[in-house]
């Protein structure tokens, strides 16, 4: 099983759409841990009076209203970004999937109140709750915040796990399985997930870009990460008021994220060619 | 023949004309950005912007301060409703009403609508801060119809700007049998009835509100003949609305480099002046969270110097407002009247505040770039409101000048509510406070003074010295010229520091290019919009009938 | 059936006071004070605060306020606002409701319409140059931040060419006197921008959902079976094929449908959209309790009805899940 795990995931990433994704995330990747070393202090105001200037050859991405380096910034930006991103979505897909298939699979009483659990967390918005984090931390440290963001991100993902379990369930793969003898947890490894995972793939693809703009909207309300520490998402937001007279800052993170998003999507797209070649 | 044809001529220019001057005769609309719902437009029911806006086209005052707003010089105010205003004595003002002011509903302004108006203010039921702020009116009586005398504890200076400037008249035939308490709640509220230059046609929740022009009004009738404030509370909604045309005119928190796409829009003008908001580096005295114990690092008030002349305010005006702010030297705007007599703030001095920092205990013992005294680092922690544009925009430069004198700061933005939660409580180290004065410098009391700690007041830092105490009651009690008595109280204020003052951003609005005989007022923007006419020459679709 | 349903509905009850419960404990432990935000920064001495709060009953203890809050709220009062004081929320929210539904809707039709018919398409055709095409779309589609697409999409089409409007659901200087004909164009304008923006992100993965799910079902037995039975290939498509191909698209449309509700706060905001989610996100930034629990409370009303409406048409289109 594992060997031919390992196998399916390489003929994924050799896939075209596999291969342009990788590039990208291997891109985004060398820029995050590359970047700030070989780059000026993205935090540095040079000359206050400067203000905002368009990309040139020595700031190529342009300098953002306090006269410091976009470049600089986006690339100290990724690391943080980037890693709330995957950690996140990662933490939660893996809470959500697992929540879903225990639901679809066990059915009865277990099934309801998961997700009647779901459809309370659904109900009541995040913001509530991750403003809660200001009674519990000052300045939250990182890992704390993609924790947080990643346990309060599940609920959508299980429902639409569950949803596809049962549809399988329908079509008979489940009967099928345990006619033959299957156990339960093979039933579900073997031929459950590779079967869900299409969905899954969607939806994680769909949560990159929300966690990255999630986390500076947490900045806005003093729960995220403080200024002058960039993400692309507080990079997005600041710039907002600059928009008209200097569109470079919002164009650059705001280009970051489409890309990382675009990247997980490729990634996801030949994943799930590799796992299921006749939906491709 | 010559005579036919003159009467011809004539009667051309007489059928002609009636109808030149009724197309001349100024039509025309302003479409206003607010942020918020004027949902409640009465005067003295809600001091929200939004609402005072709206309210002061359609209520007039008794008299107003003059352009320049000094509140201390009675002989500076203009006629409003009262045509004229006399002085028995120095406890006794005497107004008399314009014969002519007419409520919208056609009945006249009376005595009896000043009477019941301002006395309703000063009432314990009416909402805060208005008894408060009029707590120096002794009693308010009419005399005939068309007199109104009012007596004053004290003789101070201020009488006539506390007397008219909070509560402006109400119709009393209308509300007189309406209990104070339930005011806001009343019908009045959904269709208020004043007596200005515009009256009340509806508000859409979420949309606008639209005021039509009175013609009946007693200063002459109104020339921009429909008034609509349009709803939108983000920034840029804000801008967009009136980049893309929908909007003309908006008074705007904005920085300049969104000012340039203004500037560059061709139909687009910008109009600056003096304000009174000031921004300012508030240092909490208090340990955060205890006001019982001092701060360890701020109750020192050489420290408090240091901070304040390792910040170069004139550079982070320009820097983040560009020409639209000018540095202050207190807690006064620049549109105060005490900003003129006011001692000037020593410029900024990292070499000096080294220094003073340096004989007070603060060395680099361990070369982090960070001061130090006993193990305890010259660490502050500084929260400022996300919310806020400006105050985001000057966090991040002082933080940096402050590093080059060796003061570490801890960027803290916050949501707005938490803010002010943890302003209210005193858990903070230091604070970008924004602040919007009222005219008056005797506001100072509550924010500065030892009296304004704890429940009466708004003094946040602590800040507690009886010398300026001392200089400012005497400046709010001085009779006749307080200018020197002003200037005392500042001099004493500064020489504390209980604050870096900043700067005092202008008063930015943004207006198309085709009105006329526009005046804008620092106090109350739009309160002269009847004054405003469109040039004929620009007139758009929309400004005729 | 009935026996399933009023279980469900039983439960989607449970779960909502608890919800509402929830919500009310949460609210009031979230660090920030109502009252700090109401003047606009004129400063308000703690004197005029403690008056405030007595004035909206923030003063008492926590147990209190809520058997106040839901006694009135049982019988449908939802108290005053306290930003807009002393406007009722149930005024506040009658007013800005109609927009959101219009808004919301509309994107929900989109996504139904062009969403689930562009993924069949792909489906039907795939590998197709145009399915490619499509797929890149729509790759394109969510990866664009929602923020960033608004504003884009603002200064090019409202601001440099001057073809839409930038923000509000009217024109303002509307006459008094216009058809119905004139202001429904009139909305309908202000509708473009918002629309595209919302629909982008949900569209693309409306179609995602759609061609994957049909992918599956369109390789099954009983598909191939109708098509052995020579039935038109439109037919074997839409009756019999897209029917199950439904189930992961009901979930996602169902994870929408409280937007149709509550709009989207983000583009609401940067819209001026005068609907409920332009009303919360105010309420957020000045802690406007009533109006916050009952812009939740609706929002999580239509979370659960949603997750019932999805469940009953799972029931309904599937005769095995009937067996449970």
């Amino acid at each position: 099983m594992t060997g031919s795990l390992a196998a399916t995931l390489w003929a994924g990433l050799r896939s075209p759409s596999g291969r342009s994704g990788g590039l990208l995330l291997v891109g985004l990747l060398v820029l995050a841990l590359a970047g700030p070393r070989l780059l000026p202090d993205p935090t540095g105001i040079t000359d206050l009076a400067a203000g905002a200037s368009p990309p040139s050859l020595g700031h190529p991405f342009g300098t953002d209203h306090l006269s410091r380096d976009v470049l600089a910034r986006v690339a100290t930006g990724a690391r943080i970004s980037l890693a709330i991103a995957v950690l996140a979505v990662a933490l939660s897909l893996t809470v959500g999937t697992l929540a879903g298939l225990i639901a679809g699979f066990a059915g009865g009483w277990l099934d309801a109140l998961l997700m009647r659990m779901v459809d309370a967390a659904l109900a009541i918005p995040r913001l509530f709750v991750l403003l809660l984090l200001l009674v519990v931390w000052e300045q939250i440290p990182l890992p704390a915040l993609i924790g947080v963001i990643g346990l309060t991100g599940w609920f959508g993902t299980s429902r639409l796990v569950r949803g596809e379990v049962l549809r399988l369930r329908s079509e008979g793969y489940i009967q099928a399985a345990a006619a033959l003898g299957a156990a339960p947890k093979r039933t579900i490894f073997r031929h459950l997930l590779p079967n869900v995972l299409g969905v899954i793939l969607v939806s994680a693809t769909l949560s990159v870009g929300e966690v990255i703009l999630l986390e500076a909207g947490l900045s806005f309300l003093g729960v995220g990460l403080q200024p002058p520490t960039p993400s692309w998402g507080i990079m997005v937001l600041d710039s907002r008021n600059h928009f008209s007279t200097a569109p470079w800052t919002l164009f650059f993170p705001g280009g970051m994220i489409l890309i990382t998003v675009l990247a997980v999507n490729l990634m996801s797209d030949a994943l799930r060619a590799a796992f299921d070649p006749r939906s491709a | 023949m010559t005579s036919f044809r003159l009467l011809g001529f004539l009667a051309l220019v007489g059928f002609a004309w009636p109808v030149g001057a009724q197309d001349r005769r100024d039509h025309g609309s302003i479409v206003i950005v607010i942020g918020a719902e004027p949902n409640l437009p009465v005067p003295a029911l809600s001091s929200a912007k939004a609402n005072v806006d709206v309210a002061s086209l359609m209520f007039l005052p008794l008299t107003r301060p003059g352009k320049k707003l000094v509140t201390t010089d009675e002989q500076s105010f203009e006629p409003m409703l009262a045509k004229s205003w006399t002085r028995r004595d120095s406890l006794t003002l005497v107004f008399d009403l314009d014969p002519r002011a007419r409520w919208h509903d056609g009945v006249p302004v009376t005595s009896r609508d000043v009477v019941w108006s301002l006395n309703r203010a000063r009432d314990s039921a009416a909402p805060l801060p208005y008894p408060l702020l009029m707590r120096d009116l002794a009693t308010v009586t009419a005399e005939g119809p068309k007199r109104v005398v009012v007596t004053f504890r004290r003789a101070y200076a201020e009488q006539m700007y506390d007397a008219v400037f909070h509560a402006a008249p109400l119709p009393a035939h209308l509300l007189d049998t309406i209990p104070p308490a339930r005011l806001a709640t009343s019908s009045f509220v959904a269709q208020p009835v004043g007596n200005g230059p515009y009256r009340w046609v509806k508000f859409e929740p979420g949309r606008q509100a639209e005021l039509a022009a009175n013609p009946d009004f007693f200063l002459g009738p109104p020339k921009l003949d429909r008034v609509i404030f349009v709803i939108a509370r983000a920034a840029e909604a804000q801008l967009n609305l009136m980049l893309d045309g929908t909007a003309d005119a908006i008074e705007a928190g904005l920085l300049p480099r969104q000012v340039t796409s203004i500037v560059e829009n061709p139909s687009l003008r910008l109009l600056t002046q003096p304000s009174l908001s000031i921004l300012y580096l508030l240092f909490n005295q208090k340990a955060p969270g205890d006001r019982t114990k001092p701060h360890p690092i701020l109750a020192d008030g050489e420290v408090r110097r240091a901070i304040a002349l390792g910040i170069d305010r004139h550079a982070l005006a320009r820097a983040v407002f560009g020409p639209y702010a000018s540095a202050i030297d207190g807690p006064m705007g620049s549109a105060s009247w005490v900003r003129r007599v006011a001692p000037k703030l020593p410029n900024a001095n990292p070499t000096l505040a080294r220094r003073i920092l340096a004989e007070r205990g603060w060395k680099d013992s361990d070369g982090d770039g960070v001061l130090d005294r006993g193990g305890l680092p010259l660490s502050l922690r500084l929260s400022y409101p996300g919310s806020s544009l400006a105050r985001v925009s000057v966090a991040e430069p002082i933080q940096a000048m402050l590093r080059s004198i060796g003061v570490r700061i801890e960027l803290n933005r916050l949501d707005g509510p938490v803010y002010g939660e943890r302003r209210g409580k005193g858990e903070f180290d230091t604070e970008i406070a924004g602040t919007n004065l009222d005219p008056t410098p005797s506001g100072l009391v509550q924010s500065w003074s030892c009296a304004g700690i704890g429940p009466g007041g708004t003094n946040v830092g602590s800040t507690c010295n009886p010398r300026f105490d001392e200089a400012l009651n005497r400046a709010t009690r001085a009779v006749g010229d307080a200018n020197s008595a002003w200037k005392a109280a500042i001099a004493a204020l500064q020489a504390d520091n209980p604050a870096a003052f900043l700067f005092s951003p202008a008063q930015v609005v943004v207006l198309h290019r085709r009105y006329r005989n526009v005046s804008v007022r620092a106090d109350l923007a739009w309160s002269d919009l009847w004054r405003w006419s469109v040039d004929p020459g620009q007139r758009l679709a929309r400004d005729r009938r | 059936m009935a026996a399933w349903f009023l279980r469900r509905l039983l439960q989607a009850a449970a779960t909502f006071l608890a919800v509402a419960a929830l919500l009310f404990v949460l609210m009031r432990a979230a660090p920030g004070d109502p009252l700090s935000r109401l003047t606009d920064d004129r400063p308000m001495s703690q004197a005029e605060q403690q008056r405030l709060k007595m004035l909206f009953g923030l003063d008492q203890p926590i147990g209190i306020q809520f058997r106040q809050f839901a006694t009135a709220a049982a019988s449908g009062d939802f108290g005053v606002s306290i930003e807009y004081y002393p406007t009722r929320v149930n005024t506040l929210i009658g007013s800005r409701l109609p927009a959101s539904l219009l808004l919301g809707a509309t994107v929900l039709l989109v996504n139904l319409g062009l969403g689930i018919w562009l993924g069949v398409l792909q489906a039907r055709r795939r590998g197709s140059a145009l399915d490619r095409w499509l797929t890149r779309l729509s790759l394109a589609g969510y990866a664009m931040p929602s923020f960033w697409l608004a504003l884009v999409l603002v200064a090019l089409f409202a601001i440099k060419w001057r073809l839409l409007p930038a923000a509000q659901m009217t024109n303002p200087l509307l006459p008094h006197d216009a058809s119905w004909f004139l202001r429904a164009k009139d909305v309908l304008l202000h509708l473009i921008l918002p629309v595209v923006t919302l629909s982008t992100v949900t569209v693309a993965a409306t179609m995602r959902y759609q061609r994957t799910a049909m992918l599956e079902v369109l390789r099954l037995d009983y598909v191939r079976a109708a098509r052995a039975r020579g039935l038109g290939e439109s037919s074997v498509v839409w009756r019999h094929a897209w029917r199950n191909a439904l189930f992961p698209v009901l979930t996602l449309i169902g994870l929408m449908l409280p937007m149709v509700v509550s709009g989207s706060v983000f583009v609401e905001s940067v819209f001026a959209w005068p609907g409920l989610g332009s009303l919360a996100a105010g309420a957020i930034m000045t802690r406007d309790y009533p109006v916050l629990m009952a812009t939740a409370l609706l929002v999580s009303a239509a979370v659960l009805a949603s997750g019932v409406m999805t469940d009953l048409a799972y029931y309904a289109l599937d005769p095995r899940t009937r067996s449970r």
